[in-house]
C-alpha cells in the first residue's frame, strides 16, 4: 500500500482529505488575495498560509493515526467538518475583502 | 440628519495623530517609571525571594519570564487585531499604525516565550522542544506575527499594505483560543494556565504574587515601546504636516 499504510487506515484518510481539503483551498485563497497584487508573492504567501495550515494538518493526521490504531475517529472528522463549516462561511469575506484591497493601489 | 455620536469623545480624537502623539508624550514617563519600578522589583523578588519549587528546585524561576512574556505575546496580538479591525472598519490611519508597531513587539515576544519554555522544558520535561499543542499554537502565533510584518513592508502603498495585513490579522485571531484551550482540549505534556480570572492559583501566594507583579511590569513595558515605536511611526508619515516641522524646528 501507498508509504506502508495499513489498508485499515484508509477510509480514514479518504475521510480526512475529503474534509480537509477544502478548508485548506480556502485559507489558501485568502492568502491568494492577499498578495494578489504583488510581483514577488511567491514566497510571502507561503509565510502567511503555512501557519494557517497547522491545525488542520494536525486534526487530519490524527484522523488517519486514529484509523490505524483502530481508535474511533469521529471526534476528528467532526473537528474538521467543524473547521470546513467555519472557513465556508468566513474565508469569501475575508477573500472579497482581500481583493477589493488589493485591486484599489 | 445629525450624525449619532455613540463613541466617546476621545474615540474620536484617537484618530488624529497629532492628538495621539500629544497624549503619549504625556503618558510616557508614567509608564515606563511604572515598568522599571515594577520589573526591577518583580525580578529581584522572584529571584532571590519567591521559595523554591518542592520538585523542580530553583529551575522553576524561569517562570517569572515565561508567563508573562507567552501573556503579552497574546495580548498584543489581541490588540493588534483589534486596531486592524478599527483601521479597516473606521479608516484611521493611527490604528494602522498601532498595527505595524505592535507586531515586532508581539513577535519578539512570542520569541522570548518559547525560548524560555525550552529551556525550561530541557530540565523538566528533558527535551527541548515536543511538538505538544501548546507549543506548536504558540509557534503559528509567532509566524502570523512574522507574516504581518512582512506583508506590511511588501506592500508599497501605506493604506494599502496596512489594511491588507489587518485583514491577515483578523483571520489569525482563530488561533487565539486554540492557544488559550490547547492544554484544556488536547492532554498533553504543558501544564494548564497559571492564572485563571475565576479561580485562585494553584501556587502558594509567596510564589504568585511576585508573578503578578512580573505580568503588570511587562504589560507597563510593552506600552511604553508600543508608544515609542507608534510616536515614532506618526512622525515619519506626518513629516510634511505643518506640525511636525514646528516641532522639529522646536528642538
Amino acid at each position: 500500500m501507498m508509504l506502508f499504510l495499513p489498508a485499515e487506515g484508509m477510509p480514514g484518510l479518504m475521510l480526512s482529505l475529503l474534509l480537509g481539503t477544502p478548508t485548506l483551498s480556502l485559507v489558501g485563497a485568502i492568502g491568494a488575495a492577499l498578495t494578489v497584487g504583488l510581483k514577488k508573492g511567491g514566497v510571502l504567501i507561503s509565510l502567511l498560509v503555512l501557519p494557517l495550515y497547522i491545525p488542520v494538518l494536525i486534526f487530519g493526521s490524527s484522523a488517519v493515526q486514529a484509523a490505524v490504531t483502530g481508535l474511533p475517529l469521529g471526534g476528528y472528522l467532526a473537528l474538521l467538518g467543524a473547521l470546513l463549516a467555519l472557513a465556508l462561511g468566513l474565508a469569501p469575506l475575508a477573500i472579497s475583502a482581500a481583493l477589493r484591497i488589493s485591486i484599489s493601489s | 440628519m445629525a450624525e449619532k455620536k455613540w463613541m466617546p469623545r476621545w474615540f474620536y480624537q484617537l484618530a488624529s495623530p497629532r492628538w495621539c502623539y500629544q497624549i503619549t508624550g504625556r503618558l510616557l514617563p508614567w509608564f515606563s517609571v511604572a515598568a522599571l519600578l515594577l520589573l526591577i522589583g518583580g525580578t529581584v523578588w522572584a529571584l532571590a525571594f519567591a521559595p523554591a519549587d518542592y520538585q523542580q528546585g530553583n529551575s522553576f524561576r524561569i517562570i517569572y519570564l515565561h508567563v508573562p512574556s507567552a501573556i503579552l505575546a497574546q495580548s498584543a496580538y489581541m490588540l493588534m487585531a483589534v486596531a486592524g479591525a478599527i483601521g479597516l472598519i473606521w479608516k484611521m490611519k493611527v490604528a494602522d499604525m498601532v498595527l505595524k508597531s505592535a507586531a515586532p513587539i508581539g513577535a519578539s515576544m512570542a520569541v522570548l516565550a518559547l525560548a524560555t519554555g525550552a529551556i525550561w522544558g530541557k530540565p523538566t520535561w528533558g527535551s527541548w522542544w515536543v511538538w505538544d499543542a501548546r507549543l506548536t499554537s504558540m509557534l503559528i502565533l509567532l509566524f502570523l506575527y512574522l507574516g504581518v510584518m512582512a506583508l506590511n513592508s511588501a506592500i508599497e502603498n501605506e493604506s494599502t499594505a496596512a489594511q491588507a495585513s489587518a485583514v491577515l490579522a483578523l483571520v489569525g485571531v482563530v488561533n487565539i483560543p486554540i492557544i488559550k484551550y490547547s492544554v484544556e482540549w488536547w492532554n498533553t505534556l504543558h501544564q494548564p494556565a497559571t492564572f485563571k480570572l475565576t479561580e485562585k492559583p494553584a501556587m502558594p501566594v509567596e510564589m504568585w504574587l511576585p508573578l503578578l507583579v512580573m505580568v503588570i511590569g511587562f504589560y507597563c513595558f510593552f506600552a511604553v515601546s508600543l508608544m515609542q515605536r507608534l510616536r515614532n511611526e506618526i512622525i515619519w508619515r506626518e513629516r510634511r504636516a505643518g506640525w511636525v516641522r514646528e516641532l522639529l524646528n522646536k528642538q
